[in-house]
């Protein structure tokens, strides 16, 4: 028998976790299931944590950024960054939520702007886990 | 008051624009008031696509149509230094500055709906 969520409950659930006022974090380091080690480019170099912003539920069961983001604009090398994360406060080395490597890794030099294109930063729940519902 | 389509484009050193085949064209801003285009820079954030080999060179400033391809320019804009504009980059007019953005992407499926823990 198949478990999981309706994908109501699973875009209900997305959405009263991740607000236009949760924001998104890079590490250069693998950080742990906890959120630990996750490490971030230093806030001299220009670095901060930046609202997601507009949000958009188009796909059932994902909910994805609505508009691009500019993260921040690098004032001096951050070498490699690898992951992401989700926090709801935008104090720099405070907890994160939610985890993720990225697609590929980015080598972020002084005068790079790290960006996220509408509809990149996908988060959603597992499709078959919802197909007896979808 | 009248109004064109804009179109965003960019000038290299040598007075030209980047080659199409790298992956250059003029951004689309709509239509627009002549009057306001001096602010289309610092008021709209303007993104080109991805840069391709061999890159565009060293930009040294930014211009407005009122076509997509060919035609004069109806105004420019000279940075204060150029930039070398490099494959694997996205272009970005930004409050009025030239940046090199770089794509973050992340597809982030929980697995199974009954906890967070295992992320892919």
């Amino acid at each position: 028998m198949a478990e999981g969520f309706t994908t109501s409950k699973a875009t209900e659930i997305l959405t009263s976790n991740i607000t236009t006022k949760t924001y998104i974090c890079l590490s250069s380091t693998t950080p742990t299931k906890t959120g630990s080690n996750f490490s971030e480019p230093a806030e001299k170099a220009g670095y901060v944590r930046k609202p997601i912003g507009p949000l958009n539920t188009s796909i059932a069961a994902q909910i994805a950024n609505d508009e691009i983001v500019f993260i921040f604009e690098a004032l001096e090398d951050c070498g490699s960054i690898t992951h992401l994360g989700l926090a709801d406060s935008n104090v720099i080395g405070s907890k994160v939520f939610l985890v993720a490597k990225l697609t590929n890794p980015l080598t972020v030099g002084a005068g790079y702007v790290p960006l996220i294109r509408k509809n990149k930063l996908v988060i959603g729940l597992d499709k078959e886990a919802l197909e007896p519902y979808a | 008051m009248r109004k064109i389509t804009a179109y965003m484009g960019l000038f290299r050193g040598d007075g030209a624009e980047p080659p199409r085949e790298s992956g250059y064209e003029r951004v689309c801003l709509g239509e627009v008031e002549i009057l306001d285009i001096p602010a289309l820079p610092v008021r709209e954030q303007i993104v080109f696509g991805d840069v391709t080999a061999p890159g565009w060179g060293l930009v040294s400033g930014f211009w407005v149509f009122d076509q997509a391809e060919g035609g004069g320019p109806l105004y420019i804009w000279g940075l204060p230094e150029p930039v070398n504009v490099h494959e694997g980059t996205i272009p970005v007019i930004y409050q009025g500055r030239l940046l090199l953005g770089i794509d973050v992407s992340a597809n982030i499926i929980l697995e199974s709906a009954n906890t967070a823990e295992t992320i892919t």
